[in-house]
């Protein structure tokens, strides 16, 4: 906040409105307790049973991208594989999805904290704790032979076809985009509370591309909240960030270099627009656009608007503008909250002696000599309404 | 007896100005000071004109001259007096053997950020007292203004 650089201001209010859609210390604790003690439990039951096993996260909480959903009412969603050791010439589709499913009821049974209950999906299974803000969707998966030791087969929607997938090694690849800055977060963390670095856990630091891709997705959020079907998913929206993300940069400049760059990593291969991914190239993360052409459309409209919606940010004049300009890419709740802090801040730090100003601008910034001296904002009582 | 810091002439708060602001413009006569500035509060923050008056014995009088100072829907602008100059400080933060430039020019800065910061969230984060104390068997809010502004404003600093 004790800045006098504008791009590091300008950092300071859009990470403070995009750390609004972080899940809270308090749920994710919980959260994660919930699922480690599913997860042992299962280790433990599967050993009894046809093969062994493992459940582990996937997506964003594996990722780091958690984003709060938009209506405050709707839960966080925690996707979780559940990959069962047996053959794929073995089973179906069915009676894979139906073996989990066994697990998780036999699991439910045993009335664990937080009354879980067990729900049907399309292709996975649902585990509730009622009363709680979170849910944990579990997929059933088989090991990949052609891709071991991490890919897995997964049913489709329809429970037709095998599909392959990578969760563990596409979170590799996510973090190698950025694994300087997170060593280096995780050292600073570390060195500010006086731990050991192993002790400061990588879920509590966020770096510039986990923030970008936060603030994206929440764009998203609002630009289709009447539409939420045409939605890029957000591994769309997360591979093609951590593609165009160089490296470094402030914020700002990550956000705005990345949405620009974004369309420049979809291939077109034979006609069809190509996201692949990175730790399967034969893998089409837009393949579902082949079908719904509008929703390609609407992908490429919306990141027209976040361009022009990050860039504005930038552009403007007054903190008042800047404010308003975060609230139209991310909310007014979030852009309050940031100007709540800057202003907050700034109060603080002049009553703490430690404002000051710079010569020739006036501009606010670490008292260098000599600080502000204390006083009290005053005035007239306010004048009646249409005086 | 402690000795009473000394005021501060016209002269020396024009020169203490200068040397801190020395495009700024300052208009100096026998009874009053007018300095006009530009004051950015912060990087991302409009750079705003301002003029300061200054009257031996009286509290300096600070105005936002450019851009205009704009109000919410339906909310006038707080800790601005009803004569449209900004209020900075209680009667007894501020006296005459204080510079200027250490306490009314980052005072103002600091105004114009929480203004900025209020236009945009419609709280006024700085602090301070708002709506104005009242003292006890206080004339009804239409004649609020005046006594206030008679209080802090017209009364001389010590």
């Amino acid at each position: 906040m004790l800045t006098t650089d504008r791009n590091q201001q300008l950092d300071d209010l859009l990470g403070t409105s995009i750390a609004e859609f972080d899940i809270p210390d308090a749920v994710y604790a919980h959260a994660t307790a919930r699922y480690d003690h599913l997860a042992r439990w299962l280790a433990g039951y599967w050993p009894d049973s046809r093969a062994g096993g493992e459940i582990y996260t996937q997506g964003s909480i594996r990722l780091g991208t958690m984003t709060r959903p938009l209506n405050p009412r709707d839960e966080y969603d925690l996707d979780l594989v559940c990959r069962r050791d047996l053959l794929e010439t073995s089973t179906t589709k069915e009676g894979l999805k139906a073996d989990v499913g066994l697990g998780l009821a036999e699991y439910v049974a045993t009335g664990p904290d937080g009354t879980p209950k067990r729900h049907e999906g399309n292709r996975c299974w649902t585990v509730e704790y009622p009363g709680e803000p979170f849910h944990m969707d579990v997929l059933p998966a088989l090991p990949d032979a052609e891709a071991m030791p991490n890919g897995i087969l997964l049913t489709d929607r329809d429970l037709r076809e095998w599909q392959r997938s990578n969760p563990v090694d596409y979170a590799t690849w996510f973090r190698g985009r950025m694994v300087a800055e997170l060593i280096m977060l995780r050292e600073a963390s570390a060195a500010a509370k006086g731990m050991d670095v192993e002790d400061v856990p990588e879920w509590q630091v966020k770096t510039t591309l986990q923030r970008a891709v936060q603030a994206l997705k929440r764009h998203r959020d609002l630009y289709f909240a009447d539409a939420p079907k045409d939605r890029p998913a957000s591994i769309v929206v997360t591979t093609l960030a951590a593609m165009a993300y160089r490296g470094d940069g402030s914020l700002f400049e990550v956000l705005v270099d990345v949405v620009d760059d974004m369309p420049s990593f979809i291939e077109q291969r034979d006609g069809i627009l190509w996201i692949p991914n990175p730790v399967q190239p034969k893998e089409n993360f837009a393949d579902r656009w082949r079908n719904h052409p509008d929703r390609a459309r609407r992908f490429f409209d919306w990141i027209e608007r976040a361009q022009h919606d990050f860039a504005g940010i930038g552009e403007e004049r007054g903190l008042d503008r800047i404010v308003t300009k975060l609230g139209e890419s991310f909310g007014e709740d979030p852009a309050r909250r940031a100007g709540e802090r800057f202003g907050t801040g700034i109060k603080n730090a002049r009553d703490r002696g430690l404002l000051g100003i710079s010569a020739g601008s006036g501009m606010l910034g670490a008292a260098q000599s000599r600080p502000v001296p204390r006083h009290t904002f005053h005035g007239d009582a306010p004048r009646p309404r249409g005086s | 007896m402690p000795r009473v810091p000394a005021a501060r002439s016209l002269a020396q708060q024009a020169f203490a100005l200068h040397a801190s602001f020395p495009h700024a413009l300052a208009d100096l006569s026998p009874k009053r000071l007018i300095w006009r500035g530009t004051i950015t509060p912060t990087p991302l923050s409009r750079c705003y004109s301002t003029r300061i008056t200054h009257r031996m014995g009286r509290f300096p009088d600070v105005r936002v001259l450019g851009p205009a100072l704009e109000g919410r829907p339906g909310e006038s602008i707080p800790h601005l007096f009803s004569n449209g100059t900004l209020c900075l400080h209680l009667e007894d933060e501020w006296s005459s053997d204080m510079l200027l430039v250490h306490t009314t020019v980052p005072w103002t800065s600091e105004w114009l950020l929480n203004y900025e910061i209020w236009l945009g969230t419609g709280t006024w984060y700085g602090g301070g007292e708002w709506p104005p104390r009242r003292q006890a068997n206080s004339p009804p809010p239409a004649n609020m203004a005046r006594s206030e502004r008679r209080r802090t404003n017209r009364r001389r600093p010590r």
